[in-house]
Parts: C-alpha cells; sequence; structure tokens
C-alpha cells in the first residue's frame, strides 16, 4: 500500500482525472435524492475534494474548494457562500494535517477526517440557519459517518487510477 | 512543473483560509441580507443548467419507462375516475362563470375595483429540492415563463406554497410547511381571521396567534384571506387537526394539516397575474374617488400593483 502511495505521489495528479472526478462528485450531488435522501446522502464533492488536498494541495488547494463550494451552492439552490465557507474551512484542515495523514492507509484516515466532514457540516448549517433556513433533522449531522464509510471506497479507486495512469505512463 | 514543488509556496494555508472564508462570509451577507448576489447566481445557474439536465435525464426515462408498464385496468379506473371529477369540474365552471358575471355586475354598481382574471402558468415539478435546511420544490418553468418571487403556488387542493426565487429556466417554491412562511388565513366556517405559520420539519401549519378562547374545532377548513395582497382570496390552506388549550398559556396550540399535497403533486399551478387589491385598501380607494376626484384612477391604485 505505502508503496504505490508513495509511487503516485512523486508524479503530478492527471489534470483530466482531478476534472473528471470533481465532476462526477458533481454529478452525483445534482442527483434528485428526495427528502430522506438529500438529509443522509454523502457530500460527494467534499470526499473528492479531501482526496486531492491530501495528493496535491498545491493544484488543488483551499481556492478550487472555494470555487467547488460556490458551485455547490448553487446546486442545492442555498446561501451563497455557505458551502464556499465550509469547504475553505475544510480544506485548511485537511492541509495542515496532511503529512500527518498521509501516513495512514484509507480505513485509517476515515476516523482521521471526520472533524473535517462535521467542520464542514456545522459551517453549511450555521450559515443556512443564520440565513433563514430552518435547523436539519439529526440525519443531516448522522450522515458524516457516512461520509466516513464512503471515504475508504473513493480514495482507493481514485488512487488506483492514479496508479494506472502513472504506470502506464513510466 | 520543473520546479519542486515545495518552493512554489504562496501565501500560507492560513492566510488564505482568512481570505477565502471573508470572501464566503461577503457572499453569504451579499445574497442573504441584500439579496445582490441574484445576477451571479442566474448567470452560475444557466452554467450549471446542462449538468442538471444531463442527471435529470435519465430520471426522467426512469420515471416515465415506469409509467409505461402501468396496467390497463389502473389507466381505465382512473381514466373513469377523471371523467367524473371532470363533469363535476364542468358544471362547477359553469356556475361560477354566471357567478363572476354576477359579481362584476354587482362590484361595479357599488363602484367597487373589479377582480383581476389571474395569469396561471402550469409547471412540472423536476424534483423536491437538494437543500437539506428548506423543504423546496424546484419547477421546470423559470423568469422566461413569467415566474417571479413572491407569486403563490397552488394544486388542485388548495395552497402549495410560493416562489421564492427563479432563474431564467427554473424556479424554487418554498413550500407553505416551512418556518418562515406565513399565510393570512380565515376559518370558513365563521370567518374568523388568523395568521398560519409553518412548523418546518413536521410538514404541519400552527395557527400562533389564536387565542385560548377562540371559536375554533378539529375539522375546521382554513382558507387564505387575501389580506397580504400575495395569495388570492378564498384559497383552502389547511385542516385543524388537533387543538390544546391549557390554563397556564394564553394562545391556543392548534396544529394543522395542509389540504394540497404539498411534497407529492407533479404538477402546480403558479399564479402570475397580481392578486386583486385587499379589501381594506379598495375601500380606502373607493372613499377616496367618492371623496372628489371621480376622474382618473385613485393615486393607491398604482402602488397597489
Amino acid at each position: 500500500m505505502m508503496t504505490s502511495r508513495d509511487r503516485v505521489l512523486r508524479d503530478p495528479a492527471r489534470l483530466p482525472l482531478v476534472f473528471g472526478s470533481l465532476l462526477a462528485a458533481y454529478l452525483l450531488a445534482l442527483l434528485p435524492w428526495g427528502t430522506t435522501g438529500v438529509q443522509l446522502q454523502p457530500d460527494w464533492v467534499l470526499l473528492v475534494l479531501v482526496h486531492w488536498w491530501l495528493r496535491e494541495p498545491w493544484r488543488v488547494g483551499q481556492g478550487a474548494g472555494f470555487l467547488a463550494g460556490v458551485l455547490m451552492d448553487i446546486a442545492q439552490t442555498g446561501t451563497l457562500g455557505a458551502h464556499a465557507l465550509a469547504y475553505s474551512l475544510a480544506g485548511w484542515l485537511t492541509i495542515r494535517l496532511r503529512t500527518r495523514l498521509l501516513g495512514f492507509a484509507p480505513a485509517a484516515q476515515a476516523p482521521q477526517i471526520l472533524p473535517m466532514l462535521v467542520l464542514s457540516r456545522l459551517a453549511t448549517t450555521a450559515g443556512a440557519v443564520l440565513s433563514g433556513g430552518s435547523m436539519p433533522s439529526w440525519m443531516f449531522f448522522a450522515a458524516c459517518l457516512i461520509d466516513m464509510i464512503v471515504w475508504v471506497p473513493v480514495t482507493l479507486m481514485l488512487h488506483y487510477r492514479d496508479l494506472e495512469r502513472s504506470h502506464r505512463a513510466s | 512543473m520543473t520546479t519542486p514543488e515545495f518552493f512554489q509556496r504562496g501565501p500560507s494555508p492560513l492566510v488564505r483560509l482568512v481570505f477565502f472564508s471573508a470572501l464566503s462570509v461577503a457572499l453569504m451577507v451579499l445574497d442573504a441580507r441584500y439579496r445582490a448576489a441574484d445576477a451571479l447566481r442566474s448567470a452560475l445557474s444557466l452554467l450549471v443548467y446542462p449538468a442538471e439536465q444531463a442527471v435529470l435525464a435519465p430520471v426522467r426515462v426512469a420515471r416515465e419507462a415506469g409509467q409505461f408498464f402501468t396496467t390497463q385496468r389502473r389507466l381505465q379506473t382512473e381514466n373513469d375516475d377523471l371523467r367524473q371529477r371532470l363533469v363535476v369540474a364542468e358544471v362547477h365552471a359553469q356556475r361560477s362563470q354566471s357567478l363572476d358575471q354576477e359579481l362584476a355586475e354587482l362590484r361595479r354598481s357599488a363602484q367597487l375595483p373589479e377582480r383581476g382574471k389571474g395569469g396561471l402558468v402550469l409547471a412540472e415539478v423536476l424534483h423536491g429540492g437538494r437543500n437539506p435546511y428548506v423543504a423546496k420544490l424546484v419547477l421546470d418553468r423559470g423568469l422566461g415563463a413569467g415566474l417571479r418571487p413572491g407569486q403563490p403556488v397552488i394544486d388542485a387542493d388548495g395552497v402549495v406554497g410560493q416562489v421564492t426565487s427563479s432563474t431564467p429556466l427554473a424556479a424554487e417554491v418554498t413550500l407553505v410547511t416551512e418556518q418562515n412562511q406565513q399565510v393570512p388565513v380565515r376559518v370558513l366556517r365563521n370567518g374568523l381571521r388568523t395568521l398560519a405559520g409553518g412548523d418546518g420539519v413536521t410538514g404541519t401549519i400552527s395557527l400562533p396567534f389564536l387565542p385560548g378562547g377562540a371559536d375554533i374545532q378539529t375539522g375546521d377548513v382554513l382558507v387564505t384571506s387575501g389580506i397580504d395582497g400575495v395569495y388570492p382570496e378564498g384559497v383552502p390552506v389547511a385542516t385543524v387537526s388537533r387543538i390544546e388549550r391549557s390554563a397556564n398559556r394564553v394562545f391556543a396550540h392548534v396544529t394543522c394539516t395542509p389540504v394540497a399535497g404539498v411534497a407529492r403533486d407533479r404538477y402546480v399551478l403558479v399564479l402570475t397575474a397580481p392578486p386583486p387589491t385587499p379589501v381594506a385598501n379598495a375601500q380606502g380607494q373607493t372613499a377616496a374617488g367618492a371623496a372628489g376626484a371621480p376622474a382618473g384612477p385613485p393615486p393607491a391604485s398604482g402602488a397597489a400593483r
């Protein structure tokens, strides 16, 4: 695991993969999830962003998080800036803890990225409630645990796509 | 790319955090408090529109494929049901046409302003919104079809909600059951006027300002009173489902169920024409008109429109 990770980290990430994965996550968020689904759905865009923040913070940084956040606000038709703030905060925390997090396998990273996930949901909730929304149900915060579980397949999938391409290139 | 990454530092993460947070907070304040970001929202939503359609297309296909396999018998019963309802509705429509004429004549003879006939836009509900904080419906019509924020939305049974934002190709309806959504209502049985407000998550409506001794019963139908100038008069809103009175509270705790299929509708009607002027206002106008300005429109009518 560590060796393949090191090999991937040596090469810069392919931009098509970065954009493609963010777009795919965004499209997943655009699906009509229904009233319960919207509370329980994982924050796909944030998970993909966390992966790229860990992998390559100099290309996908807090600015990318901010932009993705604005687009998420458009998708959710919420207050502009709520997700932007949330993703900027999560990006900062992830990039700060990056070197420490990189030493762990995805399953061990999952509980350690929980603070970012919770922080992001708290920030969007604060933004929404301050501008007239009502508090979401407890399920919305419980969905952090679903985020945590989904993190493992998301990061592994992106990692192996990355690995595949760097093999082909070398 | 040739320079090693650790030389391309730029501002530190904390500086970036402060910068982007400040930007986000500014955006939030501009959007929520001053409605100044609407142009940006419109432009960005047009950008997102193709992606949205691409995602919704398979969902629509699945929905239609599901309909394709409905049984003949179900279609038959539905058809019979619709036919019966059509006959009843047509009889009602005929009666209401003659009543409308009569009312218009009476209003003319009493020198009351005529009631405006509302423009109606039929819109399909695309999806139930993606916002976990506010229950909304997203419609397939927007600014292009004349949908503007503030217009009331109804279905065959009653009030659904109000358009709260519209982009060129879509509009958002905030449901009548949401917090902060208030509708002035009248009890159909005795004409008692009060204000109904949504409860949020529970999907019910309550009457927060009704004194403990008010004449209200379970099963009472609440209709819009029309004094807000937003909703037309007499559209059903909810039926009273539970009343709790207690000696140590000034107000009764009245819970109501919305009559419209608030979150289940597939098609809704948006009333695009401004509703008739509120009664008190209209009387003021006629009084002013009778007092000494018979020629020319009353000054208040321009402000009311």
